[in-house]
Formats: structure tokens, C-alpha cells, sequence
């Protein structure tokens, strides 16, 4: 039996990036219009942990920090399986960077119970720091390791994993409990069943706030906490002056190839 | 406000197979060029960390730095995260820098935010450039939503500050080397008393292309209106003949057509600066824009006029990628020869 906490976080719809439009006045986000989904690399952490209860039985349970229109995705994440979620929602979190919702992450895991594995995304789509799992091992004093590509249970107490490290892969065995970070190369995500939907709607959310965790200590999260402060958005104003080729597949071909000729390799 | 202090500078150095990585340079390049902006009163230094790494630190002398802390142990042959984390958390509380600067490899994206958490300080991921304001505060400028916009990243309060910059983002400057630098090997007690969770099994073997795609000249992108396996192998039959390089989009490896990402250009894969990049029916995404946009010269083949592709292209042939592969694999010995 395996106790396994999985870290979802809702992002924007990578479809909505090329409407995200920037309000150049408060130099914020227009987020009208832009709908949140489960990060992409979330779920596929989501499927490992699937997979393991179904091979060696066990418990999964959810965990996000965000606002509370994140038991949307929570709910979405239960349809497929997963057994319990909680939401860690405070308005005191919010301007955390890693560093602190990582705290706060540790901290709601603690409070919840003892797991064997906490699996998270590589990367989110949005933030894209791959900073999250890394520092929620150091937070719960764990072994941790990203990129994972492949996962086995050995015994109760230890996994073998495949990390894909830059071009090359390694294999390691580490010591349970332990903070994973899975690549979305891993596995195809399932769909969710109907049954799976249909359970998922009578399940309760459980939401933590600051006060459901006795030792949380305050000057750790939020902006507060958080060593690292984000200032304006720029937008990135890519432009070229663009020269259309034109002629028929022959010339253009020839164009081309007039181009790449003089600079190819020796 | 009065300039805050910026004494010490370092580069966290990799190496693999005693040879130092390529980013090295190029974090040293940055380091150099930031520390102009404090009347050059910054001393620069490198921690690298291995075992029997005398020939590394011999080559570090040569990059331009002031300093060189290393450690040198027995736990540090290979990479182990625990290990590593340790003896660069050791070297840094040492050191008492103001500023590291660590490339985005593998390796360092671990490090980093690893190191960031046990010195409870702030890491900037992924910057595109780092700069000093006029107040001599840095300032990291980061992607934000897949790159569409950019961010400034400050670490106001605590130091070190930790900055992590993926590979060949930064070009490599050449700073002539310091006739004078220091060495001082660091003696690692905790690594001694140490014992790591994660027990290193096996590695493949690096695949080892005839050449990184980021020192390629020219670069053939292949996107989605690739469309099929046969335009792929058209595509790389034209490389192979041209000698050059193939890059891709990230949703070409869901077409199954490659079985690795290597290749992969853009925020999650990649970043080049070709002389010149050709795109094969690739759309333009902020995610790969990311990736190729300081390229030189940009020339994209898409059959839609609008893809957003053509505002960052220097020329631009619209058209079916198939049909142009096919006719410049015509000039270039024969569809099939
Ligand atoms: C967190 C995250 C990270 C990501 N990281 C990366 C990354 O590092 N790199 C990356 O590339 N992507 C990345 N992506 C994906 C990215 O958002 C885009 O989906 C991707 O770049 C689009 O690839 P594409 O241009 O090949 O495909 P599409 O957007 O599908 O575009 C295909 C283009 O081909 C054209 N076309 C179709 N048929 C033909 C034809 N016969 N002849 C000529 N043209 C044709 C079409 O007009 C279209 O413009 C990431 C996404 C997320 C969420
Ligand atoms: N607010 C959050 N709540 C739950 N999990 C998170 C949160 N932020 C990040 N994570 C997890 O950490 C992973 C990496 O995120 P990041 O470090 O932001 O790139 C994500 O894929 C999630 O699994």
C-alpha cells in the first residue's frame, strides 16, 4: 500500500497565450476570457501515481495552493481516480514564489498525513521554473529528483527511477519517502472515466487555510516570504522586416539553397 | 539610495569527463560585463566540485576569473544531488558571495533551486539577461507565460542571489585570463560524515551527435506542417546533404517521428543563434520563438500567410513545405539520389 500525495497547480490555457493581452497602462495581464486548466506535466504525474495504485494498491491524494477556483481542476484530477484533494487557499499566500509555496506545500503535507512518494509536474506552464519540486524535498527533508522518465517501487522503502539528464539518461535507486518531479515523456494520460466523473462530483474538496496549520510560521509565506519579487512585465516586442520569396518551387528552392550554401559547416 | 554592495561574483563551473561545460564562459562572459557596472571592484570567481579535478581547476585559471574554490572528494566522482547541494551549500556560506550564476543544464536546474531553499534565498530560473540598474540593483530578466512577455526578477533583501541561464543564451566573451588567480581548495567536512539517499545505478551512454545543434551554422526546423513521416525524411536526407543541422518543434515529437528531444528548440528545449534558421511549417509560438529569435537571418516556408511566424522572419515563402523540400532536394543530387 502506497501513500501517494500528487502537487497539481491550475494554469492559463496554453490556447489562450496568443490572446493573453497586456494592458500597457498598469503594465498587468488582461486575464478576462483566460480559462485555467490542470498544468500539462501535472497530469501525467498524476497518471504515474494512477498506475502505481492500481499495480500495488494504494491512496492518492491531491494538493494545490491557489485560489478557490482551483476545485475545478482539483474536482477534474478526482474524476480520474485520485481518492482525496485538498486546496491550500489563502488570501495570505498569495504573491509566494517558490520558495514559499513550496513551504506552504510542505507544510500542508505534513499536516495531512505521512506519504511515501509526492509526485509533482517537471515544469508549469506558466512559471516554467522547475523550482517547486526540488524545494519541496528540501522543505520536508526528502530526496528528490527531477526529470524522472520512468519509476518503479523496489520494496516499500525504495524506487528506482530514470532521469533524463541533458542528453543522456541515468538511473538511480533512492530512499522513500521521496519528492519526484515527472517529464511529461513518462506516459500517455488516460481519459476520465464516466464513472470516475460521476463519483468525483459528490467528493469534498477539503480546503486548508493558514489557521488549519498550527505551525505555520507567517513570515515564511506570501510576498513576505518570498525572496524573490517580480516587477513589470515587458512585452517581448519580436520584429523583423519581412522579404517575401517568391517564384516557383524551383526558384524559391534555389533561393534557398543560395542562402544556406555560403554558411553551411565546414 | 546608496549602490548596494557587490563584492564577489561567483560562477558555479560544471564539467563532465574533465572537460569544463561551455556555459562556464559564458556565465564568466556575464559576470565580467556586470561587474564593469561597479567600477570593476567585483571579484569573479568559479566553485567547481569533483573528485581528482586538478586538470578542471587548471583549465578554470585559464577563463578569466579571479578566484577558484573547489572542492575535491571522493562522494563528488559523479553527479549526486545530495552530494552536490552539500558541497556547493558549503562553498557558498563560505564564500559569502552577493551573486551566483548557474547554467541551466540538468545538472544546475537541480542545484539551484536545491541550494536556493537551504540558504532560504531567492533563484531567478531561466534568465535572458541579468543587468544592474542605475541603483546597482540587479535585475533578472526572465520569461513569463512561455515567453510572450518578460519579467524583472529582484532579490531585494537576501543574498546570495541565485541565477540560473540556460545554455548558449549568453554569448561567450572573450575575457583574457588572470595571470594572478587564487586557488583555494575547500575541505568538506559534512561530505565526509554524509551518506546520500540516491545511489547511482547505471547511465546510457550520451548519444554523441556529430555536433550540438547550438554550434550549428545553419539549422533546418522542422514543425507541424512537416505533417508527416515522409517530409521528415525528406527533411533530414536535405540536412545530411547540406551538412547541416535539424532542429523541431515540441509537438514533432508527438508525431513520433523522433525519439528523443535533444533537438527540441525553444523555452523547454533549446536555444540557438544559427547564421541562419530555416523553419519548415512552424507557426510561431511564444514557446519557440523563445528559442531561435536571436538567430541572424530567419527565412520560414509556411502555407498560411498570417502565421505568426512572418513578423519575426526576415523572408518568408508561402507555400507546401513538402513541395519545397522536394524541390530543393531537386537541385541538391535527386528526390531519391
Ligand atoms: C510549458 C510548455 C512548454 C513548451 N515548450 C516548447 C518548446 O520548447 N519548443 C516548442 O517548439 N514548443 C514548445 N511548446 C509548444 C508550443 O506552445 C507550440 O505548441 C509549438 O511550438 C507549435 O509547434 P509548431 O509550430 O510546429 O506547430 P503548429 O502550431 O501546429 O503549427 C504548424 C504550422 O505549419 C503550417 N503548415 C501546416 N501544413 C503546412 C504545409 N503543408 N506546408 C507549410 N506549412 C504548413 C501551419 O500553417 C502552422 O503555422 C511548449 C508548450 C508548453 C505548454
Ligand atoms: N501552487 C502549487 N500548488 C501545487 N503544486 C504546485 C504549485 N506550484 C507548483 N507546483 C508543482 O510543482 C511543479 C513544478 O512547478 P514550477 O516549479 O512552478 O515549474 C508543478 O508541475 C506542480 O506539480
Amino acid at each position: 500500500m502506497l501513500n501517494i500525495a500528487v502537487c497539481i497547480k491550475a494554469v492559463p490555457d496554453e490556447e489562450c497565450y496568443n490572446i493573453i493581452k497586456f494592458d500597457p497602462v498598469m503594465k498587468t495581464l488582461i486575464r478576462e476570457g483566460i480559462s485555467m486548466v490542470i498544468n500539462p506535466s501535472d497530469l501525467h504525474a498524476l497518471e504515474l501515481a494512477l498506475c502505481l495504485k492500481e499495480k500495488l494498491g494504494g491512496e492518492i491524494t491531491l494538493i494545490s495552493m491557489g485560489p478557490m477556483t482551483v476545485t475545478t481542476q482539483l474536482r477534474e484530477c478526482l474524476s480520474y481516480g485520485a481518492d482525496e484533494a485538498y486546496l491550500m487557499s489563502d488570501c495570505i499566500f498569495g504573491g509566494s514564489d517558490t520558495l514559499a509555496t513550496s513551504y506552504v506545500l510542505s507544510k500542508g503535507l505534513r499536516h495531512i498525513g505521512n506519504f511515501d512518494l509526492v509526485l509533482a509536474g517537471n515544469e508549469s506552464a506558466d512559471g516554467a521554473t522547475s523550482h517547486v519540486p526540488s524545494q519541496l524535498g528540501e522543505w520536508l527533508g526528502y530526496p528528490h529528483v527531477m526529470e524522472v522518465c520512468a519509476l518503479n517501487i523496489v520494496d516499500e522503502k525504495i524506487a528506482a527511477v530514470r532521469k533524463k539528464a541533458d542528453n543522456y539518461f541515468v538511473d538511480y535507486t533512492v530512499k522513500l519517502p521521496a519528492v519526484f518531479a515527472v517529464s511529461r515523456g513518462m506516459n500517455k494520460v488516460r481519459y476520465p472515466s464516466i464513472r470516475g466523473i460521476l463519483s468525483s462530483k459528490g467528493k469534498e474538496i477539503k480546503v486548508l487555510t493558514a489557521e488549519s496549520i498550527p505551525d505555520l510560521d507567517i513570515s515564511m509565506i506570501g510576498l513576505q516570504g518570498s525572496p524573490t519579487k517580480t516587477g513589470q512585465l515587458i512585452t517581448s516586442s519580436f520584429h523583423r522586416d519581412c522579404m517575401l520569396l517568391d517564384g516557383s518551387n524551383e526558384e524559391i528552392a534555389s533561393a534557398i539553397l543560395g542562402m544556406i550554401r555560403p554558411v553551411i559547416d565546414d | 539610495m546608496e549602490k548596494p554592495d557587490l563584492d564577489k561574483i561567483i560562477v558555479y563551473a560544471e564539467h563532465k569527463k574533465g572537460h569544463l561545460d561551455p556555459s562556464c564562459a559564458e556565465l564568466v562572459g556575464k559576470a565580467k560585463e556586470l561587474s564593469v557596472k561597479y567600477d570593476d571592484n567585483v571579484v569573479i570567481g568559479a566553485v567547481v566540485l569533483g573528485y581528482e579535478i586538478s586538470e578542471v581547476v587548471k583549465d578554470l585559471s585559464q577563463t578569466g576569473v579571479d578566484y577558484i574554490w573547489y572542492t575535491d572528494h571522493p562522494k563528488l566522482t559523479r553527479y549526486n544531488s545530495e552530494y552536490y547541494a552539500l558541497a556547493l551549500e558549503e562553498a557558498v556560506r563560505f564564500i559569502a558571495p552577493e551573486l551566483i550564476l548557474i547554467a541551466a543544464t540538468s545538472q544546475g536546474s537541480e542545484l539551484a533551486p536545491t541550494v536556493g531553499a537551504r540558504l532560504k534565498t531567492g533563484v531567478a530560473a531561466h534568465c535572458v539577461d541579468i543587468v544592474a540598474d542605475d541603483n546597482g540593483q540587479i535585475v533578472n530578466i526572465v520569461p513569463a507565460l512561455g515567453g510572450k512577455f518578460l519579467t524583472e526578477i529582484k532579490i531585494p533583501d537576501v543574498r546570495p542571489m541565485i541565477s540560473t541561464v540556460k545554455p548558449s543564451v549568453f554569448v561567450k566573451k572573450d575575457v583574457p585570463a588572470n595571470s594572478n588567480v587564487q586557488t583555494v581548495r575547500i575541505e568538506s567536512k559534512a561530505l565526509d560524515s554524509y551518506e546520500s539517499r540516491i545511489w547511482f545505478v547505471a547511465e546510457s551512454v550520451k548519444e554523441e551527435n556529430e555536433k550540438p545543434i547550438e554550434e550549428a551554422n545553419v539549422i533546418l526546423c522542422a514543425g507541424m506542417g512537416i505533417v508527416d513521416e515522409e517530409n521528415w525524411r525528406k527533411l533530414n536526407e536535405l540536412a545530411a546533404r547540406l551538412k547541416c543541422a535539424v532542429g523541431y518543434t515540441r509537438p514533432v515529437i508527438d508525431l513520433g517521428v523522433v525519439n528523443n528531444d535533444h533537438n527540441m528548440i525553444g523555452t523547454s528545449g533549446k536555444t540557438i543563434r544559427p547564421q541562419l534558421y530555416v523553419g519548415f511549417g512552424v507557426s510561431g509560438a511564444s514557446h519557440h520563438i523563445c528559442g531561435m529569435k536571436d538567430s541572424q537571418i530567419i527565412l520560414c516556408i509556411n502555407s498560411d500567410e498570417n502565421a505568426d511566424i512572418f513578423r519575426l522572419s526576415d523572408y518568408k515563402v508561402i507555400a507546401d513545405c513538402g513541395a519545397i523540400l522536394d524541390a530543393m532536394l531537386e537541385l541538391t543530387g535527386g528526390l531519391n539520389g
